[in-house]
């Protein structure tokens, strides 16, 4: 069973390995990775192993990032999702946080903001996720927008390697 | 949001307004109704209420049967899913019922199979239901193979509306993925 979820402009599925030129053109670019750690990928081998750990989380967690299509031309312009961390971050364990990665030509159209949005219905509604975490550097302007955007708080601003984060928080509101 | 199930050859999505034709056809058909109490639909209103009946336990419950297409050419055949069934069927009330009907042409393909798959990974992989349940009405052999194939456990039979049938269940421990 593969998972698709449609917007009104996007189609979220699977990453796959056939992704792999399409992240390594996103990644590899240092804009991309300006509020992130400087740190772009800087061969295909990267990028294909980066799939092939999301692809594992599937299997482990049921869930992990999606690649992000453009339904009109089934251009692959990204990845948004849920990431369940089982590994500490800013202290916490063991909880679900949504985030996005768009390569620059799709920045400035919404495309982040709809398709966080698919995903915190779906984290909401469908997979009944009690909390939602993200978190932006809190220079990055535009993630701070979507995730406000999407209804998410800052509940906390934090130092990670001397690079001021902001931490954000949304309880479900159905549960 | 939309949610789109895909496998090899099917996708499964909501059941809409406009698939009222699809289920006129499949409805209305005496040998779908074979084992479903012999009574088929005779106008599109009913597919109509159908649907809207459908669509009223997305926003109540979260989930009921979605329509199954033909990836290729997007052709409604029939239904697939899980349904919060209320009411009290062989002792159990509040469970989660797995079901298909499928459009006569579209038998014997596996597409019962297919469909019926990935609507118990869905139901353990991404709702986290404890337990899947079904029923069959004995003689319905089609039915009762795919629940078999796709792993349920025939636990017994029960009357349904005077109506002998098989009772299957799946806990999440022994589904194998």
């Amino acid at each position: 069973m593969n998972l698709i979820i449609e917007t009104e402009r996007l189609l979220l599925r699977e990453l796959l390995l056939s992704d792999t030129e399409a992240m390594f053109k996103m990644d590899s670019n240092p804009i991309v990775h300006k509020y992130l750690w400087n740190k772009p990928v800087e061969t295909i081998n990267e990028s294909r192993e980066i799939i092939e750990y999301v692809r594992k989380q599937y299997i482990e967690h049921t869930i992990g990032r999606f690649a992000v299509v453009l339904k009109e031309t089934n251009e692959f312009i990204g990845w948004a999702g849920l990431k369940y961390n089982d590994k500490e971050l800013n202290n916490r364990i063991n909880f679900y946080d949504i985030g996005y990665r768009l390569d620059e030509p799709f920045w400035g159209k919404g495309y982040a903001s709809e398709a966080s949005f698919a995903w915190l219905d779906y984290a909401f509604n469908t997979m009944k996720v009690q909390k939602m975490d993200a978190a932006a550097q809190s220079e990055n302007a535009a993630s701070n927008r979507i995730l406000q955007k999407i209804g998410l708080t800052i509940t906390e601003e934090y130092l990670e390697d001397d690079v001021r984060w902001n931490w954000y928080e949304l309880n479900n509101p159905n549960i | 949001m939309k949610i789109i199930i895909e496998t090899d050859r099917l996708l499964l999505r909501e059941l809409l307004p406009s698939d009222k034709e699809g289920i006129f056809h499949l409805d209305s058909d005496m040998d779908v109704h074979e084992y479903l109490g012999k009574n088929p639909i005779k106008t599109i209103e009913e597919a109509q209420n159908i649907i809207d009946f459908v669509r009223l336990q997305y926003q109540e419950n979260g989930i009921g049967r979605w329509a199954v297409l033909l990836k290729e050419n997007h052709e409604f055949i029939g239904w697939a899913g899980l349904k919060l069934v209320k009411e009290n069927i062989n002792g159990h009330q509040n469970f989660y019922d797995l079901g298909y009907r499928f459009i006569k042409s579209f038998w014997q393909k596996g597409y019962g199979y297919e469909a019926a798959k990935a609507c118990l990974d869905y139901a353990f992989n991404v709702m986290h239901l404890e337990t899947v349940y079904a029923h069959a009405m004995i003689g319905n052999e089609g039915s009762k193979r795919i629940l078999e194939k796709i792993g349920m456990i025939n636990t017994g039979t029960f009357f349904h509306e005077n109506d002998e049938c098989l009772w299957f269940e799946l806990n999440k421990k022994d589904y194998r993925g």
